[in-house]
């Protein structure tokens, strides 16, 4: 019989050493905590949209279930009978404007940079990347054994000189987000430029531009357009989860070098992407009028929150994303709780070390009021 | 001379040594020629070479997916867990015990990043689901290949292939592509042999369709303190749901908390989860989708035998036979006529085709082709 020492010792030392959980939230028992219905919470705490996708994104998906016994065809090729991830591939390539061999799909973006890690880091690899940015990235690294250098931000912003001074030879990638989970704000052009053109070309950059669609500010720097420029150590991530309103289909991916593309291919799960995921990613990439709507409205209550909540006294970080991060004075777990009691559940800012801000997805204009009915309340108490 | 530059070779940033030793996938088939060479319309293709599920979704499945369509937006928290109680439950273990997957094919390429470190090794069997090397490849293991000895898992060569260093023995019963099993007496002396820190993961895929008495079962082990040893399951074969990407394992609490630390948080569809709760509610749809299966199996071996063919005893939804012949030939023989089995010479049986089982007038064309093909 073996023993829970015994047992330990059989994990690899870089999974034991991995120094962070991903937030879960039980809605379920916060519900019955406070004795609330789910239906009645609004749950801004993931960042998702609650516009949803577009209703052919739906129909089709509806269509697809004649389909759900058997396999997607596993080829990004056009050589099966039915040729769902080549589509994919074809009809991201033709959103993002590249050619269709720089786009790599999968189950996520989140599973799309686990692929990425998993092609360049090798264990004791030295990567960059800043403590107050998306958790999935050094989460990733780490489980391949990276030594991970966090870079913390400066203002609310990617330091691109600290990420400079502190990239070397060594550096095997170097992790951006733009604009950034959680603080909402972006990395600009020139920024952009400057730190690629003086990193070197060995060094992966990955930028994860999972909320690009919600930019607006002009200054903002793609870095497909980099990549596209010839600069063939730029990955891009994007996903379906966030303007298209898709999250729960899992549909992700990375632009990125040819050569790249094809090392992920290589070592990717063959059947990854589910039948209806596939369908409902085709349909919403050919009705983008929904996408630019549900884009406006999700503009418009970033707006409208940030305005509100300034107006409550918080401090909101200037944001480009479907969230927005406000200081509110008091502790984050605090805060947290009064609004849950209210059926608001937010994010806390204690993970990222913003011990006194909350991340609030932005919602519905209705939620969006009760969030700030809800925040009025909690900082009167 | 191999012009073929292999891929990541032109750029700057290097790749990982081991992913350039892993081979590319063969997919199930080459179907551009049906489509060219037949002008046969999808619909009338019959393909038995992915081991799908003939039988039509169950209807209360389908109803429950529908009904998470006003919810795409988000991500499936509270089905998540509503779906590890009932895998749970229906396994009859703890919550604790059970680490769910997009397709139990992600578990496979999570496995090693849990349990292999560069040099470490891994025992496979080189006539079994390709996966299990290609994962283990990537990160870095040494494989040590021990080949099946009359189609079956050979113990004792395995027990001998182990040494301080393996980390992981991947065991696949029924096993794809020959569709034995592991028996209950040959996994407990595998168990009881290897060191308690190898991990070994037994692909019970195709469990559903067994119906031999002496079948091994690792839950059985794994009750009785064996806490090395991991099961996976899969919603694609039996349930067939192989379209919406469903699995799991059930493992110790241990190595359940360990996967699920290297699994991403959000990594099941919203139609997956509601699909896997409906499935595991509908007995009867699954006792019927088993009976057509198992009977095709049972049509297919005796046609088959009747060929004059050797056909490998199967506890899979598909068959593997010898056919005397060019396996791969038949093969291509059969696309000309609308219908996609799989060749076996990629596994070492160049004179084998698998076929999975389909529906009965599916089995009926196979054979009818089959016939016109010999
Ligand atoms: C910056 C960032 N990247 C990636 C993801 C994961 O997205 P996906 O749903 O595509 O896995 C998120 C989700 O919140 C995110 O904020
Ligand atoms: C033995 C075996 N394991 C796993 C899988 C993959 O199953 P899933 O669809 O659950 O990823 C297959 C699919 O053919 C298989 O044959």
């Amino acid at each position: 019989m073996i023993g829970a020492d015994m047992l330990a010792r059989s994990f690899r030392t870089a999974v034991c050493d991995i120094d962070f959980e991903w937030p879960t939230v039980n809605l379920l028992d916060a519900c019955r905590q406070y004795g609330l219905e789910i239906d009645d919470v609004a749950y801004l705490a993931a960042n998702e949209n609650p516009y949803g996708p577009s209703p052919k994104a739906l129909a089709a998906a509806t269509e697809s279930l004649s389909l759900a016994r058997v396999y997607p065809s596993p080829s990004l090729r056009y050589d099966e009978l039915r040729n769902e991830y080549a589509e994919v591939r074809d009809a991201l390539a033709a959103y993002c404007g590249v050619p269709a061999d720089m786009v790599m799909p999968g189950p996520g973006s989140e599973t799309v940079l686990r692929y990425v890690t998993q092609v360049f880091v090798d264990p004791g690899d030295e990567i960059v990347t800043a403590p107050e940015s998306y958790s999935g990235h050094p989460w990733a690294c780490q489980i391949m054994a990276a030594d991970v250098r966090y870079v913390p931000l400066r203002d609310y912003r990617f330091d691109i000189d600290a990420f400079l001074a502190t990239v070397s030879d060594r550096t095997k990638m170097v992790w951006l987000c733009s604009p950034n989970n959680p603080t909402g704000t972006i990395i600009t052009d020139v920024e952009l430029r400057r730190l690629v053109a003086n990193v070197p070309a060995s060094t992966v950059i990955v930028c994860d531009q999972a909320y690009q669609e919600l930019v607006d500010d002009p200054s903002w720097g793609d870095a497909t357009q980099l990549l596209l420029e010839g600069h063939r150590n730029v990955v891009v991530l994007r996903t379906m989860s966030k303007a298209f309103g898709l999250a729960g289909l899992r549909m992700g991916h990375a632009i990125a070098d040819p050569e790249v593309c094809s090392l992920i291919d290589r070592i990717r799960e063959p059947y990854y992407i589910s039948g209806p995921s596939c369908a409902a990613t085709l349909a919403a990439l050919d009705d983008l009028d929904w996408c630019r709507e549900v884009v406006r409205k999700l503009q418009a209550g970033r707006r409208w929150v940030t305005q509100q909540l300034t107006e409550l006294g918080c401090t909101v970080v200037p944001s480009q994303c479907n969230f927005v991060l406000a200081d509110t004075g008091v502790a984050a777990g605090v805060m947290y709780d009064r609004l849950l009691r209210r059926g608001v559940v937010v994010r806390p800012g204690d993970i990222w070390g913003y011990d006194t801000h909350l991340r609030i997805s932005i919602g519905t204009d209705e939620e969006n009021r009760r969030l700030v009915a809800a925040m009025a309340a909690a900082l009167a108490e | 001379m191999d012009a073929v530059t292999p891929p990541g070779a032109g750029h700057e940033a290097a790749f990982r040594a081991p992913i350039a030793h892993i081979r590319d996938y063969e997919p199930g088939a080459d179907a551009e020629q049906v489509a060219a060479a037949t002008g046969i319309p999808f619909e009338d293709v019959v393909k038995l070479a992915s081991n799908e599920n003939p039988y039509p979704v169950s209807p209360s499945v389908l109803r429950a997916i529908e009904r998470q369509f006003d919810f795409l937006h988000s991500y499936p928290w509270e089905d998540f867990g509503r779906l590890k109680a009932a895998v749970a439950a229906a396994n009859g273990v703890p919550d604790a015990n059970v680490v769910l997957s997009a397709g139990s094919a992600q578990l496979v390429l999570n496995l090693p990043l849990l349990y292999v470190d560069p040099g470490d090794e891994v025992v496979l069997a080189p006539q079994s689901y390709a996966l299990y090397e290609a994962a283990s490849q990537v990160m870095g293991a040494t494989l040590r290949r021990v080949p099946l000895k009359d189609y079956r898992f050979d113990i004792p060569a395995i027990v001998a292939a182990c040494g301080p260093r393996t980390r992981i023995v991947w065991l696949c019963s029924p096993n794809n592509p020959t569709g034995a099993v592991v028996t209950a007496d040959e996994l407990e002396r595998l168990v009881t042999q290897v060191p308690e820190t190898t991990a070994i993961v037994v692909d019970q895929a195709y469990r559903e369709f067994v119906d031999e008495d002496d079948y091994g079962d690792p839950l059985a082990l794994l009750a009785a303190g064996h806490r090395n040893v991991i099961s996976l399951c899969s919603f694609s074969k039996a349930y067939a749901l192989a379209g919406l990407r469903l699995g799991y394992a059930i493992a110790d609490p241990a190595v359940c908390v360990m996967l699920d630390r290297i699994s991403e948080p959000f990594l099941l569809s919203r139609p997956a989860c509601a699909a896997g709760l409906a499935a595991l509610d509908d007995d009867e749809w699954l006792a019927a989708s088993t009976r057509t299966v198992l009977e095709g199996r049972a049509l297919l071996t005796r046609e088959l035998t009747a060929l004059g063919w050797d056909v490998v005893p199967s506890q899979g939804n598909f068959v593997l036979a010898d056919t005397h012949g060019d396996g791969r030939a038949l093969f291509r023989r059969l696309l000309d006529e609308g219908v996609i089995v799989r060749p076996a010479d990629g596994w070492g049986y160049p004179t084998h085709i698998r076929v999975s089982v389909g529906l009965p007038e599916q089995n009926e064309r196979f054979l009818a082709a089959l016939r016109r093909c010999l």
